[in-house]
């Protein structure tokens, strides 16, 4: 028997494993994908004109094979073997209001892929649904993780700047990737013109400097390609596979089994733990079952619910966990996809940039701040980025032959791109359930999603769009594209909620150290512990919470209570 | 990709030097009849050839035959394209060659370099005409070109994106460094400066 099992091998999985490794626990972590190898099988040596179809996936392939993975833009040739085979994991979904969902099956899980967007949730986030109504109170506040944060943020690496603010307090960072001319220019004209308004430098989990303990690991700096979706061979930016499973591995604490696709928990009924978990080796197709002390369920916000629904009994007919009726409810993605591109023909015209910076600029939430002033709830922010446009030369300008070269050889003004992030509300109707008469390959119910924007998202959406556009005319630019409104749910790819924390078991289904209000050695903390989503990336969340209840599991393991 | 944003009513204007395009307007070029049939593999290979070519030539710099574009492009269509795509690049380019014996009296490859970039300069801008840069689709791509001619702006775009993202070009084109290092968040251009390729991601 191990003293405990992860499941999941991904953003939270990774840390936890980690942490309870490192407090002494023998692990083992179960990863429903297959093994990959860090270095071995990313894309990130493939040279532009080595990579297969210029870096296209096959059109006839992408609409058998990848019909939602293609629509998320980290999706492409040289990185497909990352993403699901949508063909191989179906799920349900409406044609009216589809959800994408995106994913990846390997050892690592979208850790690898991901965007790196790290900032911390604030007081106003975990108070929000407590002042507006909206879901249920979080039983924890931004003191309780702040610790927490410094923790995760020291180990994995985040660089960005310490700017004040407390919609997106400060943390233990690495220096920022510095602004461009241009930036800085924005940045100056929306302080000025708009008070109360930052721009501030993407804080991201890549390395601008490596510390001693991330060249322990066998990290080292970026080296600024931005191609950080393909795998980095160098790890300069925190994954799983780079970071959290080799820190977990040195311990000698721990064991991974991959292929291995978790059917359900098993509870024993007489004291409430969780006995076991039953796996499906993805191979063979055969059962097989691993018991622990602990359990941590770090599958990720859907695949969480899922086992959770799968895991019904007798005792337990909605699935366990669930007298609460939470699981799988209450689902959340950021609005996303909320575009807008624009040009600055008077900004310097002498400045330019060497490198491919993987992060950008942040314009941190401005509206509902201190109270609710607008006709929508909670907020949003914006990434993005303004640089110099070059590059290959736009084949929708009329002109060929001498032209063209001519045209690709001048640096063209600079230009902003921004896409606006907006908090989506918790709502029960938007959840998962399980299909009863469809089944995966391995036998497992297939899921139903559905998860719609509601009128606060389509409000706020809009006004996302027309402060985008104010902005950037108010900087002195011209907008010259802009989205007519937002993504799907599930293009955020940071759904969240489905296993909610809260103070009532009656109302949620983890307590305040995201252990189960049914069963006290089980902890989840993925995505679907959020109580709410803030309009920050949550990935940091995650990893935070993780550390957090993986100190308070350990010493209550230690101390017998499990 | 690049990001030139200029108004083509304007460029269409500015077209001096072009004599005859007043004679040939949006009405009668949609007088070519989307093609229906493939082109043969030999027909397909001489028209890239020489549309490549002259749409990026050989200058102080390699041009799309030195580095390969009509063979990749060839290769692009056979293992990337889907059938309808395939079509769609063989429509834009019988158009192209129907475009050259209107206006020369032979087919494009049959013409001489002089005729050809005339009657590929022609055909581009009107083919080009009224495309827009305003985004419609939620969350979709910003950048929704509506052409004449979209499977003529699919074409450009594979040629001059195989040809931007070859090693012949990243070495003297747009320079193309697969690691660069350091981020410099500052410089100032010289003369002689050339733009980067790409943002990572192509």
């Amino acid at each position: 028997m191990f003293d405990a099992i992860v499941i999941g091998s991904g953003m939270s999985g990774g840390i936890a494993a980690k942490e309870l490794c490192e407090k002494g626990l023998k692990v083992l972590m179960i990863e429903r994908g297959r093994k990959i190898e860090h270095g071995t099988d990313y894309g990130d040596s493939l040279l532009p004109w080595d990579i297969p179809n210029d870096n296209m996936i096959a059109e006839d392939e992408a609409a058998r094979d990848y019909p939602v993975q293609r629509k998320c833009y980290a999706v492409y040739e040289a990185n497909k073997h990352f993403w699901v085979k949508d063909s191989e994991h179906p799920y349900q979904t409406t044609d009216a209001d589809p959800f994408a969902w995106i994913r990846g099956y390997h050892l690592g899980g979208r850790s690898i892929m991901w965007g790196r967007q790290s900032y911390r949730l604030s007081e106003l986030d975990f108070e929000a649904n407590a002042m507006d109504g909206h879901g249920c109170d979080w039983p924890i506040r931004y003191a309780d993780l702040a610790p927490w944060y410094s923790h995760v943020e020291r180990f994995i690496g985040v660089a960005g700047s310490r700017d004040g603010l407390a919609q997106v307090p400060d943390g233990d960072f690495i220096p920022a990737f510095a602004m461009t001319e241009g930036e800085l220019h924005f940045k100056r004209r929306i302080e000025s013109r708009f008070p109360g308004r930052k721009v501030i430098s993407g804080r991201t989990a890549n390395l601008s400097e490596a510390q001693p303990h991330h060249l322990e690991l066998g990290r080292s700096p970026c080296q600024n390609r931005n191609i950080c979706e393909r795998g980095c061979t160098f790890g300069a930016n925190h994954t799983s596979l780079s970071s959290a499973i080799p820190a977990a591995d040195r311990t000698g604490n721990l064991t991974v089994v991959t292929d291995s696709i978790v059917h359900s928990l098993v509870q024993d009924q007489h004291t409430g733990r969780i006995a076991s978990v039953r796996v499906i080796d993805a191979n063979l197709r055969q059962g097989r079952t691993f018991e622990a002390k602990l359990f941590f369920l770090n599958a990720s916000a859907i695949a969480s619910a899922q086992i959770l629904l799968n895991s019904r009994s007798e005792a337990n007919p909605r699935g366990l966990c669930n007298r609460s009726d939470q699981v799988g409810r209450n689902l959340m993605d950021h609005v996303y996809g909320l575009h807008t591109a624009g040009t600055f023909p008077s900004y310097p015209m002498d400045k330019y940039h060497h490198g491919r910076r993987p992060t950008g600029i942040y314009i941190p939430r401005f509206r509902n701040l201190g109270g609710q002033n607008e006709r929508f709830q909670r907020g949003y922010g914006y990434q993005g980025s303004v640089l110099r446009s070059g590059g290959v030369p736009s084949a929708e300008t009329a002109g060929i032959g001498r032209q063209i070269k001519e045209r690709g050889r001048v640096l063209g003004p600079w230009r902003i791109s921004i896409i606006g992030f907006g908090e989506m509300l918790p709502n029960p109707e938007n959840r998962v359930t399980l299909v009863e008469q469809r089944t995966d390959k391995w036998g497992m119910p297939l899921l139903d999603i559905t998860c719609r924007h509601g009128a606060n998202e389509t409000s706020m959406a809009q006004q996302i769009l027309a402060d985008a556009r104010e902005m950037i005319e108010g900087a002195g630019g011209e907008v010259n594209s802009q989205v007519a409104g937002p993504a799907s749910p599930g293009l955020g790819v940071h759904e969240m909620g489905t296993i909610r924390m809260g103070r009532d078991p009656a109302t949620s289904v983890l307590n305040r150290w995201n252990q189960a209000h049914e069963a006290k050695n089980l902890f989840c903390t993925d995505g679907g512990a959020m109580a709410s989503g803030g309009c920050q990336n949550p990935s940091l969340t995650y990893m935070a919470m993780t550390a957090r209840a993986a100190d308070h599991a350990a010493g209550l393991l230690k101390e017998g209570a499990l | 990709m690049g990001n030139e944003l200029i108004d083509r009513r304007t460029l269409i204007t500015r077209a001096v030097g072009i004599s005859s395009i007043a004679a040939i307007t949006l009405i009668a070029w949609q007088c070519y009849p989307p093609a229906s049939s493939q082109l043969s593999n030999e027909a397909r290979r001489q028209l890239l050839a020489a549309v490549s070519d002259v749409i990026i030539p050989r200058t102080d710099t390699p041009g799309a035959l030195d580095a390969r574009v009509p063979e990749r492009t060839i290769d692009l269509l056979d293992r990337w394209a889907s059938a309808k795509t395939r079509i769609g690049i063989d429509g834009a380019l019988l158009r192209i060659d129907k475009h050259a014996r209107q206006r020369f009296g032979a087919g494009f490859v049959a013409l001489g370099a002089k005729e050809r970039t005339s009657s590929l300069t022609e055909y581009d801008l009107l083919a080009l005409q009224e495309a827009s840069n305003v985004g419609g689709a939620a969350g979709a791509e910003y950048r929704q070109a509506a052409v004449a001619d979209p499977e003529y702006l699919q074409l450009k775009r594979i040629l001059l994106k195989l040809y931007y993202y070859s090693k012949e070009a990243a070495e003297s084109e747009l320079i193309y460094e697969h690691v660069p290092g350091q981020w410099q968040a500052s410089l100032t251009v010289s003369p002689d400066f050339r733009p980067w390729l790409g943002n990572g991601r192509n």
